[in-house]
């Protein structure tokens, strides 16, 4: 999947997986899927934001309100890492 | 008919035998991997039979035959891969990995990874140079006890590729004491680690190979989160604990230091570690 993604859409996480949170950072995990994401800082924030109300044009304004120099980057972040999760499986866009 | 029985992880696998040469086989492929304990739970029988007019074994599993060859390396690995899947089938007391360990400076060192990860090669590298070897394949950490580790010691198993770490120590070694042809060999760790005992500490470090032979070599400091999804990645039984272990694996990658081991050469591997254990 490319970056150019809908950023009107809403990131829906999978039910039933786990997280664990070590120092700002995260590591998810699907028992059934037997997959598992490690999530830096960076996507442990974006992660925290995919409620299943935001947009990723909602995620992407909320970081860049606290992060306003780094909007390029947060954009190419948070695709970046949606891009991730649809791929394992672990969220799906609506 | 005569039985050999292997226990590792609170599980046994007993093989039927029918020769002396079938006896000495089992031996050296699980000298060290015999030690049962109370409570130990058997969970499969197999048998190893000669076919003697065609100099062969076959591997059976009652009257289904797994695998047939001659008493080699490629025999070996398929015993080892049929024997390790029956212990751990099961096994619901604890975290298996594919992990290596070795003792260096009096360390102990894991060094996990999937197959074809690298860590066979650099355990062996690691136990030709001044480490002592624990295991190349497999260790079960107690869910109960996250210190309390068994380390699968069967011999060290090398690919062809990697024989030449040894040639010096086969060329001066009895040629029945290890076993060598086409596809590599076996070699009993005690041939390296006379005075072999395991230990009783937990592991210091855990090292993560990572064989880049177009890159620099690196030795960097790996976070707990990422470690963590790293190990999910090597669990053998996650299948068998409630949520796969998910929740004790991140408690041991909270708690142990790791990094990551880029090298593109055994010598930079060791040049590296021998550097940073020095510190």
């Amino acid at each position: 999947m490319s970056l150019l993604m809908d950023v009107n859409k809403i990131v829906e996480l999978k039910k039933d997986y786990l997280i664990e949170r070590i120092d700002g950072e995260i590591t998810v995990y699907h028992p059934t899927l037997t997959t598992a994401v490690y999530l830096n800082e960076t996507g442990a924030l974006i992660w925290e934001l995919c409620d299943g109300k935001r947009t990723i044009l909602d995620i992407i304004e909320a970081l860049s309100e606290q992060y306003p120099e780094s909007r390029t980057q947060i954009e190419t972040d948070v695709k970046t890492l949606i891009t991730q999760l649809i791929e394992r499986d672990i969220g799906e866009l609506k | 008919m005569n039985l050999f029985t292997v226990a590792f992880a609170g599980s046994t696998v007993t093989l039927l035998y029918d020769t002396k040469d079938a006896r000495e086989f089992l031996t050296l492929l699980f000298r060290d991997v015999t030690q049962q304990t109370s409570g130990d739970v058997q969970q499969h029988q197999l048998s190893l039979l000669a076919d003697k007019g065609l100099n062969e074994y076959r591997l059976q599993a009652g009257n289904t035959q797994l695998c047939r060859g001659r008493l080699g390396v490629r025999f070996a690995a398929h015993i080892y891969d049929t024997v390790i899947f029956h212990l751990l089938n099961r096994a619901e007391n604890g975290i298996a990995l594919h992990a290596g360990a070795v003792i260096c400076n009096d360390l102990i060192i894991l060094l996990p990874g999937q197959s074809g990860a690298g860590k066979s090669t650099l355990t062996s590298w690691l136990t030709c140079h001044n480490c002592s070897y624990l295991t190349d394949e497999l260790i079960f950490i107690s869910i109960h006890d996250p210190r309390e580790i068994k380390y699968f010691s069967r011999p060290l198993c090398l690919k062809p590729g990697s024989m030449h770490l040894f040639e010096e120590l086969l060329a001066s070694t009895q040629k029945d004491d290890f076993l060598m042809d086409l596809h590599g060999a076996v070699i009993p760790h005690r041939l390296l680690n006379r005075e072999f005992k395991e230990p009783q500490a937990p592991p210091a470090l855990i090292i993560m190979p990572d064989y880049a032979p177009e890159s620099d070599p690196e030795l960097e400091p790996i976070s707990g989160a990422r470690l963590g999804t790293l190990l999910m990645g090597c669990h053998v039984n996650a299948r068998n604990l409630v949520d796969h272990g998910f929740r004790e694996v991140l408690e041991i990658a909270r708690s142990t230091p790791a990094f990551r081991l880029r090298y593109n050469s055994l010598q930079d591997a060791s040049s590296l570690l021998d550097a940073f254990l020095q510190e």
